[in-house]
Formats: structure tokens, C-alpha cells, sequence
């Protein structure tokens, strides 16, 4: 996948290819597999350098164990993810010379570049570049950690900085986010839920990272103090050139902070566009649903709502064909029998709808 | 319309270790029959705490030092909540009043069916109507009718003891067989499909939406005029809120009833809302409907919130400083540390709440 925009070939700094997150479920009196639960199924993504990539679904989607895959906290089951390869070892792994006949070059290259096979030494060297904000700032931080450690922590253990260099670093990080060096020696149950969340921000900025996962991580806060940590958020990217890969349910939210939005629904992304034009043309039903169902802050606009009836249904054991027929308004038997193929409609827009073949 | 629910100087208390958290400062607030009030705030400003103590059931170390609760009952009398004892409350809980939690797993108890579980509400408040029900299906003048009469008459009897014990009779019970009926009707009219299935699984079989809709049914078993909705979307999915949303709205006109909806969500405010109430730090600082809340927000605080939705194209603008400790909350107005507008008298006088424009009542010293 290249993606160009305005005649300007951008540079990817993730790309999936195929990527699988299969949970096992295990039973019987031997424990052996008898189903899996499909999280993530079959995934292909592109998160272009310098932007902030909006993903959003309903809770069980497999939002959260894409973003976990992609930077190899979980092992995925199939597929390859890469990190900030240059464009043309992409294009050499997508399409090996000498047409398909060429296994161990190709091998070779995956080794070295897909961070799904990567071992200690090098994924360890990886996990600077590539860093995680989770959602719930109370659980993901240590309670009895001094704010100096939580923070300190990863210049140690990647071995950027010394032990005399680190409090330097730590205060300089802590005022980027907006704490000052008083907080150096207080425990994190002595803060509030945002001021917590910012030093999460900053134990997982510190190590100057080029990608970071930010899963959910305004939907434990207040209002007031989410739109502070949004505001922070965009500072720190433009301040560190960095790319997101924003991680949210809260539609509102994503419409305001990314430049990019895909849509998941069941372990598939079923769109992907500029974050302007899904908002303002949502064509897969569902995505439309969605939009729907987000609550207008103005008593004077009534809007015609889309219910979803019913649930969504377990990955362990998904709708055959359309994933999203069962629900869909617009069913038609196709649906029933074919799974949709993501395709392009132009202007970077891609579906996976049957209606649009139509 | 009359005042179903005035609430007048409410103040609550809790008096902890570190110092006593003044959680409720003089609430007043009225609902109006047959209207959905929202009330709004940041957490812990006390939004939760006010409907619970309309009900009566705040819980420890907090105490209610003042103030009056009138609610206008079924039978037309009105009553001060906070005057009565545990027994005369019991029977406003659940008939009269009833509420929905935020967690739907949480509210729920995991080892009774969800039958079982609507059914104690429905024994508990409506065991004389549905026993007169059964009566009236018996033709026959035998024992059978004998023992439903005195069921009806003294339920504690001696003889209606033993009987229940007798494991047979229990289960084939007409009694039983009427509330499962009333269960059913219930969770139909909550819009869930195949209620039969439903009334025998156990809350974990059943995904969060479906949970919040038992949940609903059980608060709405015994017809309440007024029904207390705690932030119930928030654990939810935006498409299963869209649902329940929905449903609310609907079950309000044909409950006839009050719902005191809480949230922090301004989105959902406008949508299901007629008034709005705007709570911060234990003070109302702004009643209004929520038209003229959105279109001319009157306190500072409002003006704040409002803002701080993010909108897209635009700058994320929030309020700057930080919740007061209620323990040791500002002089004053309690909002002046963080208020642009904030004068001197800000930081010396509490602001009493005032009507500024017909059905606009703000807390605030600019007016």
C-alpha cells in the first residue's frame, strides 16, 4: 500500500499485512483447543508518518488487542507488522524479484524488518520507538512506585540515559506534560485521574518514541479535564514529530484529534477515510449507525436515529458472509453468502460493503 | 404542573478522618410531574449523592444535617422523605421511587435469575394485587381458596408457613404462576426479545445492554412516579446507549412518570432532557430548561462545560485549575478559583441562587 495525497507519495510509518489475533479457547479434560476467539481477523492497515490514525468500534471489536498487536505486546497468530521500514523494502517483501521463486531472500527480509517474528535483543532496541498510553491511569500505574521511578524507569532499562542523567530528564519530561519537578517524590494515589494520566504520558514519551498506541485514554476522565489532555496530546505530537494510533468508542473524541478514522467492527475494518469525510459521508451501514448514535450536544437538533437491533455477535463464532448482516437494514442475500472485500471508492475512502458494488 | 419532588437546603456530610467532606451545601431543586431533569457535573460533585438521598439511602460515614425532602405520593398525600422512618421509606423505595445504577453487573445479584430477582420487587409491593388476581381465577369454593384468602389476609399465619414449606405446592403455586406472567409482560415491554428464555438465565448470560434492561424492568415493576436514573449509559456502547436512550424516553410516556436522569454527558442532556440542573462542587450554580441552557448558558461554570466539548475544527478549550477538596472547600463562591469573571465579593459572600429570567435560576454574583 502507497498512499498518495495531493500528488505527494507519503511514507508509512506502520503497516499490517494480514494480521490475525486469534484467542484460544480451551476445554475438555485434556485442555485442548476447541475454538478460537477471533479479535483481530485479517487486518491490513497503513499508518501514514506525522498523523494520527483514529480507530474506533464497539467495546469487543478488537480495537484494543489490534493496538497490543502491533507493537508486539501480544504475539500475533498470523501476519506481519512493520515499523517504520523504508518504502522500497516494503515494496521489495510485497513483490519479490524474480517473481515468487525467491523464499530465502524473502525470509531474510522478514526476519530482519517484521516485528511479528522479532526476537529479545532487537524487539527490546524496538520497544523505544513504539509506546502505549493505556485508558485506566490507576491500574496502569505502579502504586508503589515514586513518580521518578514510574518515569525513570524506561530510560534505565533501554539504557538511554545514566543513573546521574535520569532525574534530569524525568523533570524535563514531567514539565512537557504539565507536572512540575514537585511531583518528583509523591506516589501516584496522591494525584488526580488526569494528573495520573499525565505521567503515564510521560513514562511513555521519555523515550523519545516515533509511534505511540493510545488506547481509550480520555474515557476515565472528567470533560473538562479531557479536552486539557487532548490539548496535550496534539502538542506533544507537533513537538515530537510524532505519528498516533488513537485508540477510542467516544466518536466525538476521534472526529476532533485524528486526520484519518477506520472503522472496526467484529475483528474487521469495515471503513477507512479522512476523518472529514467519514464524518460527513458514512457509507458502510454501520459506520452510519454509529454516527448516528452519538448523542448531539444541542437541544434544537433532532436527528433521525439508526437502532441497531440486538448485539453483537461472539467472535468465537462469527455471522458467515457480511460480518454486520444480521444487524444490517440493507441486507440483501448477497451478504448472506459473500464477506465484502475492502475497496477503494476514491479519495482514499475504503468500504467493505456490498452495496457499493452494486 | 405541581412539584412531584422539592427538595429544599439539603445538606450532607461525611465525616471522615481527614475532616468532614461538605458534599451537599443547601441543594434546592424541584421536579416537575411527568419531566426528565438532568443533572450535570464533574465527578464527585455530589450529582450521585443527591439522588440518593431523596431516597434515603446515603451511605456511611454520610449524614443528612438539614433540609427537606417533599414528595407528592401516588395517593396524593406529600410527604418529607427525610422525617420518615425506615419502615414508611420501604414502602416508597421501589414503589413510589425507584432507581438505575451506572453498572448493570454490579446492580444485579450473580446466584437469582432475573425472574427471581423482579419477582421480589413485584412480592414486595404488589403481593395484595396479585394475590386478588389469583382469587378471582379459583371457582371453586374449596381448601385451595381458603388458603390464598388467608394469604391475603395474614400472610404470617402458621398454617401458611407449613404450607410453603411443602415443596409440591410451592412449585405449582397459582402465585408463582402469576408473577412469572407479570415478569414476562415486564421484560416484553422493556423490548426484549424472547422474555420466556430470558426471565430463567442468570445476569452473567446476559451482555451489558441486555443487563441495564432487567435492571430497568425491575425499577419500573411497580409503576414508580418517579424514576431515578444514575448515569446508566456510561458503562455502555454508543449504539447500545442509542438503544436504552431510547427506551427510556419511550417508557417515560407511558409510565407517566419523573425520571432525575444524572450524567456528565452534555450529549445525552440535550437529547432526553426538559431541565437541566448544573451541579459543581456540592452547589447548583444554574437551573434552566435545556434549550435556553445550551443557547444562553448563564453561570460561568455552564459557559465552561459547554465549552469544553470538543468540537471539531476548533481549539480544545478547558477549565483551567482543578476540583476543590470538599474538605476544604473555597470561600465564597466555590467556583471562583477557576472563574475568569470572579471579583473581589466572589471570594467572601456565597452567591444565593436567584431567578434571572423566568425558569432560569443561577448561583452567581455577576447577576
Amino acid at each position: 500500500m502507497s498512499f498518495i495525497l495531493g500528488g505527494i507519495k507519503l511514507s508509512t510509518m506502520l503497516e499490517t499485512e494480514n494480521l490475525k489475533k486469534y484467542y484460544p479457547i480451551r476445554g475438555g479434560v485434556f485442555k485442548r483447543k476447541v475454538a478460537d476467539v477471533k479479535a483481530v481477523d485479517d487486518v491490513n492497515l497503513g499508518i501514514i508518518k506525522g498523523e494520527c490514525f483514529g480507530l474506533v468500534g464497539e467495546s469487543g471489536c478488537g480495537k484494543t488487542t489490534f493496538g497490543k498487536t502491533v507493537i508486539r505486546l501480544l504475539k500475533p497468530t498470523a501476519g506481519h507488522v512493520y515499523l517504520d521500514v523504508p518504502p522500497d523494502v516494503i515494496e521489495q517483501i510485497r513483490n519479490p524479484k524474480g517473481s515468487s521463486q525467491n523464499p530465502p531472500e524473502l525470509q531474510k527480509l522478514r526476519k530482519q524488518y517484521d516485528i511479528a517474528t522479532l526476537k529479545r535483543r532487537k524487539l527490546k532496541a524496538l520497544r523505544r520507538k513504539m509506546q502505549i498510553v493505556y485508558q485506566d491511569p490507576s491500574r496502569s500505574l505502579d502504586p508503589r512506585m515514586l513518580v521518578k521511578d514510574t518515569v525513570g524507569e524506561p530510560l534505565l532499562v533501554q539504557k538511554i540515559a545514566k543513573k546521574s542523567e535520569v532525574r534530569e530528564r524525568v523533570v524535563e519530561m514531567l514539565e512537557k506534560v504539565g507536572l512540575g519537578a514537585g511531583t518528583l517524590y509523591r506516589y501516584p494515589h496522591e494525584f488526580s485521574g488526569g494528573q495520573r494520566q499525565r505521567i503515564a504520558i510521560a513514562r511513555a514519551f521519555i523515550t523519545n518514541p516515533e509511534f505511540v498506541v493510545l488506547d481509550e485514554p480520555t474515557s476515565a476522565v472528567d470533560v473538562s479535564v479531557r479536552a486539557q489532555l487532548l490539548d496535550l496530546f496534539q502538542k506533544l505530537r507537533k513537538d515530537m514529530n510524532l505519528t498516533y494510533l488513537f485508540i477510542s468508542h467516544d466518536l466525538s473524541v476521534v472526529e476532533c484529534i485524528s486526520d484519518r478514522v477506520a472503522v472496526m467492527y467484529l475483528g474487521k475494518v469495515v471503513e477507512l477515510a479522512q476523518t472529514m469525510e467519514l464524518f460527513h459521508n458514512p457509507l458502510h451501514p454501520y459506520t452510519q449507525a454509529l454516527m448516528s448514535a452519538i448523542p448531539i450536544p444541542d437541544p434544537t437538533v433532532r436527528r433521525k436515529r439508526i437502532i441497531l437491533v440486538g448485539d453483537v455477535p461472539s467472535p468465537v463464532n462469527p455471522p458467515v458472509g457480511c460480518r454486520f448482516h444480521p444487524r444490517c437494514s440493507q441486507a440483501m442475500d448477497i451478504c448472506r453468502n459473500e464477506e465484502p472485500k475492502l475497496m477503494d471508492i476514491g479519495n482514499g475512502h475504503i468500504v467493505a460493503c456490498h452495496l457499493m458494488s452494486k | 404542573m405541581g412539584n412531584l419532588v422539592e427538595v429544599q437546603d439539603l445538606v450532607l456530610r461525611f465525616y471522615t478522618y481527614e475532616g468532614v467532606v461538605k458534599a451537599l451545601e443547601g441543594i434546592n431543586l424541584q421536579i416537575k410531574e411527568e419531566e426528565t431533569l438532568g443533572v450535570v457535573g464533574e465527578t464527585g460533585c455530589g450529582k450521585t449523592m443527591t439522588g440518593l438521598s431523596i431516597l434515603g439511602i446515603t451511605p456511611p460515614p454520610g449524614k443528612i444535617e438539614g433540609g427537606k425532602v417533599f414528595f407528592k405520593s401516588k395517593y396524593g398525600k406529600t410527604v418529607n422523605l427525610l422525617a420518615q422512618n425506615e419502615r414508611v421509606l420501604r414502602k416508597i423505595r421501589g414503589s413510589d421511587i425507584s432507581m438505575i445504577f451506572q453498572e448493570p453487573g454490579a446492580a444485579l445479584n450473580p446466584v437469582y435469575t432475573v425472574e427471581n430477582q423482579i419477582a421480589e420487587a413485584l412480592l414486595h409491593h404488589r403481593r395484595r394485587e396479585l394475590l386478588e388476581k389469583v382469587l378471582a381465577q379459583i371457582e371453586k369454593n374449596g381448601i385451595e381458596k381458603k388458603i390464598y384468602k388467608k394469604m391475603l389476609e395474614n400472610p404470617k399465619s402458621l398454617t401458611i408457613k407449613v404450607f410453603r414449606k411443602i415443596p409440591i405446592i410451592g412449585r405449582q403455586s397459582r402465585l408463582k404462576k402469576e408473577i412469572r406472567k407479570e415478569v414476562v409482560n415486564i421484560l416484553r415491554e422493556m423490548e426484549i426479545g424472547d422474555p420466556e428464555r430470558v426471565a430463567d438465565m442468570y445476569p452473567h448470560e446476559l451482555s451489558g445492554g441486555m443487563q441495564q434492561r432487567v435492571v430497568i424492568a425491575m425499577a419500573l415493576a411497580c409503576n414508580p412516579t418517579l424514576l431515578i436514573a444514575d448515569e446508566p449509559t456510561t458503562s455502555l456502547d454508543m449504539t447500545v446507549q442509542a438503544q436504552i436512550l431510547d427506551l427510556i424516553r419511550r417508557l417515560k410516556k407511558t409510565f407517566r412518570s419523573s425520571v432525575l436522569y444524572i450524567t456528565h454527558d452534555m450529549g445525552v442532556i440535550a437529547e432526553l432532557c426538559d431541565r437541566v440542573a448544573v451541579m459543581y462542587a456540592g452547589h447548583i450554580c444554574e437551573v434552566a430548561e435545556v434549550k435556553e441552557l445550551f443557547k444562553n448558558p448563564a453561570h460561568p461554570y455552564t459557559k465552561a462545560l459547554l465549552e469544553s466539548i470538543p468540537r471539531p475544527g476548533e481549539e480544545f478549550k478547558s477549565i483551567s485549575g482543578m476540583v476543590p477538596n470538599l474538605i476544604n472547600p473555597p470561600l465564597g463562591c466555590r467556583f471562583h478559583p477557576r472563574c475568569p469573571f470572579a471579583k473581589p465579593i466572589c471570594a467572601e459572600e456565597m452567591p444565593k441562587i436567584k431567578e434571572v429570567k423566568p425558569e432560569q435560576f443561577v448561583a452567581c454574583h455577576l447577576y
